[in-house]
């Protein structure tokens, strides 16, 4: 199944989920930086649609290793988010939550719970902003972590979502911190049945 | 017309014997697709997760293929159009296209990499599709009498794949380790 044209060329949906990415972006960024004491900045907010199997080669190269919290949200509108770091971002994350100077490692096992936890609450923050916005009941699924390369992580991502659909919706957002141009990226992938409700809500408004 | 007189498309280019490996000569098979090559020559799937990278060669006339499977059985499935998705079904369409090119079916043999679980705890993955993956592609060709002579699958951690045509060989790379099965 692909999505249908009329829902990709409704621009009151597509309207609608520049708003949920700049809503749920916002609140997940206010969460981590009241965790870490430092100001976190929504640098892009974008949606588009990429079909499910390609979607591991399109955002970087996919050897790169790096450090993703997983989980899905359920309810009436359901989903799935990954929130992906650097290596050397996620531990000066956990160094900044536990306020002490930051030291290049490799992620221990203390470092992987953090970094659990912080995806943890910026996905239910992004979500339940989503699902205040839209009236539409999300709630996030306990996380699952992994270090490994962006490939693989997305790919896992896309046989999770290609029962659902050939073809996803990527509603994408880049935080920054500081000087730093990049510092993580959030993805929120709404299934078929969520894309539908969305733009039923949206109409209503 | 020999086989000789055939060109081989541009995506198969063959590695010179003992040369260095090359990336950029190999060939490299996306999510959900699978590629045969009928002359020596390297085949890559990147960043294996839950997939599987199921490979089948005859080792007499170097003649093989790499599938990239990302979901274990084609009746499971959703989507019934691209059959090379699922383990089971691209392991059969592999085999036919091996046996047009001239392989010969009794002399089949496979390797299998990949099936890690990506996510330690993950509720609606409760069944594991990395393992079901693996699952899926052994029972296949046993199914199909390919005997199985190596794999690597299971475990939380992707993994890069290289299979040659040449020997046969597959080479895994897990994070720093390589190592050949």
């Amino acid at each position: 199944m692909t999505l249908p044209s009329s829902i990709e060329q409704d621009p009151i949906l597509l309207d609608g989920l520049t708003e949920i990415g700049n809503i749920g972006a916002a609140h997940a960024t206010t969460a981590l930086s009241k965790l870490i004491g430092r100001c976190i900045m929504v640098e892009v907010s974008e949606h588009y649609v990429c079909s499910t199997q390609k979607l591991p080669e399109v955002l970087g190269d996919p050897e790169q290793q790096v450090v993703a919290v997983y989980l899905e949200a359920y309810g009436a509108g359901k989903g799935g988010m990954l929130l992906m770091f650097s290596q050397d971002t996620a531990t000066s994350l956990v160094d900044m939550m536990l306020s002490r100077p930051h030291a290049v490692r490799e992620l221990d096992d203390t470092d992987r719970d953090a970094i659990c936890e912080v995806g943890n609450i910026c996905a239910s923050a992004y979500l339940s902003a989503v699902a205040k916005f839209s009236g539409i009941t999300m709630v996030p699924s306990p996380p699952g972590v992994s270090v490994d390369m962006l490939h693989a992580i997305l790919q896992y991502v896309s046989a999770m979502a290609e029962e659902d659909s050939s073809e996803l919706m990527v509603v994408q957002t880049q935080f920054v911190h500081g000087e730093s141009s990049y510092f993580g990226n959030l993805l929120y992938l709404p299934d078929q049945g969520t894309i539908r409700l969305l733009a039923e809500r949206f109409r209503a408004v | 017309m020999t086989r000789d007189d055939v060109a081989a498309p541009p995506h198969t280019l063959g590695s010179l014997p003992h040369s260095p490996r090359r990336i950029d000569e190999a060939c490299i098979v996306g999510v959900g697709e699978y590629q045969t090559l009928d002359i020596p020559g390297q085949l890559v799937c990147i960043g294996l997760g839950s997939c599987v990278g199921i490979a089948i060669f005859d080792p007499q006339v170097q003649i093989g293929g790499l599938a990239h499977a990302m979901l274990p059985r084609y009746e499971e499935g959703r989507d019934k159009v691209n059959a090379a998705k699922y383990a089971d079904s691209s392991i059969m369409l592999m085999v036919d296209e091996l046996v047009e090119m001239g392989a010969e079916r009794g002399r089949l043999r496979a390797k299998i990499a990949g099936g890690a679980q990506m996510f330690s705890f993950m509720s609606s993955d409760t069944l594991n599709i990395g393992q079901r993956n693996s699952e899926a592609a052994r029972a296949t060709l046993k199914a199909e009498r390919i005997r199985l002579l190596g794999e690597d699958i299971g475990g939380t951690r992707g993994r890069t794949v290289t299979f040659s045509t040449a020997d046969g060989s597959y080479r895994v790379q897990m994070g720093n380790d390589v190592f050949e099965i």
